[in-house]
């Protein structure tokens, strides 16, 4: 699979503005998609009603002059109903339709949304943490990107933290006299790397 | 599937939907009424049906309609991008600032934006102030260590206790 968090190649420039100008292009063409299957489901809709009331209307009238006054009127008095049953129906399928397309089109924000609420909560558990990878055409890379840079860097410096510690006891392994005073001068030093996290 | 952004999301277009079809039906049935009115009155014996009395006003209505929920999502289609791309630049903030030189781990993240954005924020600071917490535990241990007159064998299990606990950081 191809991961959109993918490395740089060594010692390749990137343009960071193109990359960022292309990323943006790239959202808003997505965002661009969406709006336009808006546009032809909010247009249908309105075609639809529009047909809906046609068929109502376009009943004939009688012929009598009081046949035509008390149709006229009856549709005056049942105007209320077929209005709240006609745009109860718009309403309904204008959403349901819009709703299944909202649901496809921001899959590719709430999917890595989902995925990084998984790797925070695996990373709070305690357990092995594990870089996010996005795949391709998914929005918020430069987040899982963040996400995946803080981890490395806190790696980074329990590795140092480690190291100033393993130093000492190989110190200690080599003259038992002073193992104490080594200890000590690399918790000192162990102290001083963790004041910098506030 | 994220239920509580992707509904939240389609829940916002529903209402614009909703308040336009509200609009409508407000605004034709009292135009639709006193024009049904007056030619059941006067003017009944022009028309063949009820159509070519209110046909045009119903044309009309339908694409204001149109136009008014088509302008009205887009208008929440940009308002939803923006609060999502503002609230994904906090959050990577977040993590920048944890990163890069004070190494803060106790800001609020506090990303506007919708739920699924605010949750994460949530979490993040949660994530982010369990490792500050870790991080104090370990710096609170190795000062004990190095000011307490500690045994030797007490001192050993406390060394070796202590970098377990390092290691658990970012396993």
């Amino acid at each position: 699979m191809e991961c959109a968090e993918s490395r740089r190649p060594e010692g390749r420039p990137v343009n960071s503005r193109l990359a960022g100008k292309g990323k943006r292009a790239e959202e808003w063409g997505h965002a661009g998609r969406f709006a336009m299957q808006l546009l032809l489901t909010i247009g249908a809709g309105g075609g639809l009603l529009f047909l809906a009331f046609y068929l109502i209307f376009i009943q004939p009238l009688p012929g009598t002059y009081s046949g035509v006054y008390f149709a006229l009127r009856d549709l005056t008095a049942f105007l209320v109903p077929i209005l709240v049953f006609s745009m109860l129906a718009y309403v309904l399928v204008v959403s349901v339709v819009i709703a299944l397309l909202s649901v496809y089109s921001f899959h590719k924000i709430a999917g890595p949304l989902y995925r990084m609420e998984r790797a925070l909560e695996n990373f709070e558990s305690g357990h092995a943490v594990k870089a996010v990878f996005l795949r391709e055409g998914d929005q918020l890379i430069a987040l899982a990107r963040a996400y995946n840079e803080f981890v490395a860097h806190l790696r980074e410096n329990r590795k140092e933290w480690l190291t100033v510690m393993e130093h000492a006891e190989r110190l200690c392994l080599q003259d038992a006299a002073t193992c104490r005073a080594e200890m000590g001068s690399a918790l000192a030093r162990l102290s001083e790397l963790l004041s910098r996290y506030r | 599937m994220n239920p509580r952004f992707q509904g939240g999301v389609a829940l916002c277009f529903a209402a614009v939907v909703f308040a336009g079809a509200a609009l409508f039906a407000l605004f034709f049935h009292h135009y639709a009424r006193g024009e049904l009115r007056v030619a059941s009155l006067q003017g009944h014996y022009h028309f063949l049906s009820p159509y070519e009395i209110i046909g045009a006003a119903l044309a009309r209505h339908v694409a204001v309609l149109s136009a008014g929920v088509i302008a009205a999502s887009l208008l929440v289609l940009f308002l939803l991008i923006r609060r999502v791309r503002a609230g994904a630049s906090r959050l990577v903030e977040a993590f920048l600032i944890s990163t890069e030189g004070d190494l803060d781990l106790s800001t609020p993240t506090e990303a506007p934006g919708l739920s699924g954005i605010t949750d994460l924020g949530g979490k993040i600071d949660s994530a982010r102030s369990r490792t500050l917490s870790r991080i104090r535990e370990i710096a609170a241990e190795a000062e004990f260590l190095r000011s307490e007159p500690l045994s030797e064998e007490e001192f050993a299990k406390r060394w070796n206790a202590l970098k377990a606990a390092v290691r658990k950081v970012a396993p």
